[in-house]
């Protein structure tokens, strides 16, 4: 081989080929390092934002620098936070049941029936693949207080009276928002049950009939048990966009009327980017990110068990 | 044989549901789009009228769009290309060979992907400040690639555990090097899963509002940015927003109707093969 020119590209061939444990680890270590630098390093970084007094609408010199843990004893006596961790846990676990059921009971009605064609698919995955934002604001549209199409209808329908509208009133603010994250992702739901249904072993369900089982026990026996897998790895997925929904809040009320829809990355967004008040809102990152964490290890424990016995 | 034919006709009529539903709200979108300003803010909202371009042609002269679609353009293919370069090297490596700790390696790797933007969005924000990067495309390519790179490694590691292991190792035997048996054997089979990846990374980073809009003021402006800007505490000029909103869709959902078969596969990282 040597008396042949090689290019540096096959030469690289053949030295990371030479032995195996070569191999592999210089495949993994370009994304190791890539990934430590640009989420590890900005991480630590934030941790110290989040112990200091940073604030950028205050004068340099009448910042105190590193303060310890200030940032986090403030938040925690603070009611806007409280109020804003409510609404996030309200809307996730409100959104999450709906979408879900809802999503399941369309699958198993849909299980074995239909195949829809490319267009019919295309449709359905429309509301998950648009621009959160864009989604956001159609819906503004929408309900806007004058001339929304969802306000005209609601009217005629006398469901809602002239004086008001959707988004404008703290009641009715919060479940427009969820109703718009419903609609966005319930046919997400829907597409990974229905394939996770579509994916079962069909001799159970032979059995079952051989036995005369009624649909009902069928469901609770073979079914869940069967599905428990992709029920959980779309519940760990939906559960973890909805603590940290972001886009629509914005583009639909920015938190507003009062605080009625301001859930936890809004409120991280107004204390960090319109008070300026960097250091308190990272150390609110830093509670969401908890957050997250103890939710994740939780449902990834519940993940891997189910994986061991069925 | 009665019994199945009511499921298809409940099926059917669900369907149809869901299409409308889901539909209704796009279809709106492009109808308000093609409106004049009269007609968007008619009471009761108008379903029949003349249409007109005026709002596309405002949005690129007035509003400036064009530089916006080429930043969008540039940032979503360039985090997709190094995403994919680093990324689809590690999912091999994690696809294949037993590591020490690689279980552990493969969850942190996933728990980035369940980062909440607005954590990163903070420090990100003061470190371009103080380096001078804020407002740039290169920026953005780095910190999309921050959702990107796990990406690439969870669901293209899926693609690569089914590909049989035995086809490298026959090509081992024929007198392939490690290297060669992954260049040109496992990575032009995987060609549907990459092409599914690379779309799906584009379309993430298309579609993405929060760090843009803090990490960018002028130059750097990408789409979403922009369409957003266009809501303004004086007037919202609806017209426009559906224009630009409509035309920033076409290339989401051409994409998405080429390799809708994926789809479900790739916003479940590869748990759930639709």
């Amino acid at each position: 081989m040597s008396g042949r020119h090689l290019s540096l590209f096959q030469r690289f061939g053949f030295w990371i080929s030479s032995s195996e444990n070569k191999f592999k680890w210089s495949l993994l270590l370009p994304t190791l390092i890539l990934l430590a630098l640009i989420t590890v390093y900005p991480t630590i970084y934030a941790f110290n934002l989040a112990l200091s007094d940073y604030n950028l609408a205050r004068s340099a010199d009448s910042l105190q620098g590193y303060i310890g843990l200030q940032n986090f004893r403030e938040i925690l006596k603070d009611p806007s936070f409280w109020s804003s961790l409510k609404t996030t846990i309200f809307f996730t676990v409100v959104v999450v049941s709906i979408e879900f059921f809802l999503g399941l009971a369309i699958a198993l009605i849909l299980q074995g029936t239909v195949t829809g064609s490319k267009i019919v698919r295309t449709i359905i995955l429309l509301p998950m693949i648009m621009a959160p934002i864009v989604v956001g604001l159609i819906w503004t549209y929408l309900y806007q207080s004058e001339f929304g199409l969802v306000t005209f209808i609601l009217r005629k329908i006398h469901i809602m009276s002239y004086e008001s509208a959707p988004l404008a009133r703290v009641g009715t603010a919060l479940p427009s928002l969820m109703f718009v994250d419903i609609w966005q992702w319930t046919p997400f739901l829907i597409m990974v049950l229905l394939a996770g249904l579509e994916a079962l072993p069909t001799a159970p369900y032979e059995a079952a009939r051989i036995d005369k089982a009624s649909p009902f026990l069928v469901f609770r026996k073979i079914t869940l048990p069967l599905l428990k897998p992709v029920i959980l790895i779309v519940l760990v997925l939906r559960i973890m966009d909805a603590i940290r929904v972001f886009d629509i809040v914005y583009a639909l009320t920015e938190g507003g009327p009062g605080e009625a829809t301001d859930v936890l990355s809004m409120f991280i967004y107004r204390s960090a980017f319109y008070l300026w008040g960097i250091g308190k809102a990272s150390a609110i990152s830093f509670i969401l990110l908890y957050i997250i964490m103890i939710v994740s290890v939780i449902l990834v424990n519940l993940l891997s068990r189910t994986k061991e016995t069925v | 044989m009665e019994n199945n034919r009511k499921k298809v006709v409940i099926a059917i009529i669900i369907i149809g549901i869901i299409l409308f539903v889901n539909i209704l709200p796009f279809l709106w979108l492009i109808l308000t789009s093609l409106k004049t300003r009269l007609d968007i803010f008619a009471i009761p909202p108008k379903f029949i009228f003349h249409s007109t371009w005026k709002n596309f042609i405002s949005a690129f002269t007035k509003r400036n769009f064009l530089p916006m679609f080429y930043n969008s353009l540039i940032i979503s293919a360039c985090t997709t290309f190094l995403s994919l370069a680093v990324g689809t090297l590690g999912a091999y490596s994690l696809a294949r060979f037993k590591l020490f700790g690689d279980k552990h390696i493969s969850f942190w790797i996933l728990s980035t992907r369940m980062f909440p933007p607005i954590v990163l969005v903070i420090p990100f924000f003061i470190m371009a400040t103080r380096w001078g990067l804020h407002d740039s495309r290169l920026l953005l390519v780095i910190v999309y690639t921050t959702f990107n790179l796990p990406f690439v490694v969870w669901i293209m590691r899926s693609f690569f555990e089914d590909i049989p292991y035995d086809l490298e190792k026959a090509a081992m035997v024929d007198g392939y090097s490690r290297w060669d048996a992954f260049w040109k054997v496992v990575l032009p089979l995987s060609a549907p899963g990459l092409v599914t990846t690379a779309i799906l990374c584009f379309i993430f980073s298309w579609n993405e509002f929060l760090f843009a809009n803090v990490l960018t003021a002028a130059m750097a402006k990408t789409v979403p940015v922009g369409i957003r800007g266009l809501v303004t505490s004086r007037a919202v000029e609806w017209g426009e927003i559906a224009a630009v909103a409509s035309l920033q869709v076409i290339p989401v959902l051409i994409f998405t109707f080429a390799v809708q078969k994926y789809i479900i596969r790739g916003l479940t990282l590869g748990a759930v093969k639709g």
